[in-house]
């Protein structure tokens, strides 16, 4: 019984020990720490209401390919043609349309639509003030992230509305970076300017 | 004929007690304790610091995200999941270097066995999960489970498990303290 206890009290000190560790290095972090009491996975509270605008019906997107979930969310989402017929606009570097990847440095850094500005919304301090900047007044703000169950570009689209970007000017492409890069369409490589 | 039957029972009974004996002499010597600590701690540590990552740079979301699909912690509040995400690649740390010095290694292995007794069915769910989407055999059901080594097949990942498990138990429940810090500072 004296073993058992000893044994407990040993695990309760380690896991004590661990908590305190793992949030001091945690705040070591600085601006790039786990926010302990942030929802990172807010998609925004119209999710399952058909909220979007226009008489636009909220969607739910299934992927072939990675066939785990249905991703819900309230934002109006472009095909793939909507997505070409922007992106070769002559206007397109007016700042009428904006495309925003959601993607990890790295994912973002490998290739991305030309023009893109990258938001990670899991270090959002860093990307998203430059981002409101060009966002503000833009006419169509298209944000993908990886495609499949991808969800990074829900996370965004909804930390733009909170930034009081207009919830019409914002369109998810869901088909992301795989089906762009799959369909041969041109790409940019190299760091975000932010 | 009797004789025999007694004689052959008693030839019997001495060989079991025999290698019982060497079971015994095995265990007391504290080698396979020391192999089992090493390993666990070894396993651990690593899969500690792979989640961990860069300590000084901003955190790796990847880990937060694994750990939100088994959907076994609620998202609000948020300090479930996160605190888990801050919390868990230090316990296995800790956990780990507790093992392979032998300081509160019985507790180290009792967390860890409490560990694997949950995220074992729960990457068994998850494997069974993608199984009803994608169809095919289990065999080739393959994930990243979030444990720090990236995508793993899952039923090796449940071999794994079920050893690591083992393991922790034989740690746990072994009375051999040898080859460990916390016996020399004990007997100073």
């Amino acid at each position: 019984m004296h073993a058992f206890k000893r044994i407990i009290f040993e695990a309760l000190v380690l896991a004590v020990v661990a908590v305190g560790v793992g949030f001091g290095a945690n705040a070591l972090r600085g601006k790039g720490m786990v926010k302990p009491t942030l929802n990172y996975f807010e998609k925004g509270g119209l999710v399952g209401k058909a909220a979007a605008p226009n008489g636009a019906k909220a969607r739910t997107k299934t992927d072939d390919s990675q066939p785990i979930k249905k991703l819900e969310h309230p934002y109006q989402e472009l095909t793939f043609d909507e997505v070409v017929d922007i992106f070769n606009d002559p206007t397109v570097d007016t700042g009428h349309y904006l495309f925003v990847d959601a993607r990890k440095d790295e994912e973002f850094q490998a290739g991305h639509i030309p023009g893109a500005i990258q938001c990670n919304h899991y270090r959002l301090e860093e990307y998203i003030y430059p981002l409101i900047d060009r966002a503000d007044g833009a006419e169509k703000i298209v944000v993908y992230c990886g495609g499949g169950n991808c969800e990074d570009s829900i996370f965004v689209c909804k930390d733009l509305t909170d930034f009081d970007i207009p919830f019409e000017a914002i369109y998810l492409y869901s088909g992301g970076w795989k089906e762009w890069s799959q369909k041969g369409m041109p790409s940019e490589k190299g760091a975000a300017t932010r | 004929m009797v004789a025999e039957g007694d004689a052959q029972r008693e030839r019997g009974g001495d060989t079991v007690t025999a290698s019982r004996s060497a079971f015994r002499r095995l265990m007391d010597s504290g080698w396979p304790v020391l192999m089992a600590r090493l390993v666990l701690g070894g396993m651990f540590v690593y899969m500690g610091v792979m989640k961990v990552g860069d300590p000084l740079k901003p955190f790796n979301e990847e880990f937060l995200k694994l750990i939100r699909q088994y959907h076994m912690l609620p998202e609000t509040p948020a300090i479930f999941l996160n605190g888990t995400a801050i919390v868990l690649p230090w316990l296995e740390i800790l956990c780990g270097v507790g093992l392979l010095l032998g300081l509160s290694f019985r507790g180290a292995a009792l967390l860890l066995a409490v560990m694997l007794a949950v995220f074992t069915p729960a990457i068994l769910m998850r494997g069974l999960a993608i199984l009803a989407e994608q169809g095919g055999s289990f065999f080739n059901v393959a994930f990243d489970c979030g444990c720090g080594s990236g995508v793993v097949v899952t039923w090796k990942k449940l071999l794994e498990n079920g050893g690591l498990f083992l393991l922790s138990l034989l740690v746990l429940f072994s009375a051999s303290t040898r080859f460990s810090l916390s016996t020399r500072l004990h007997s100073r």
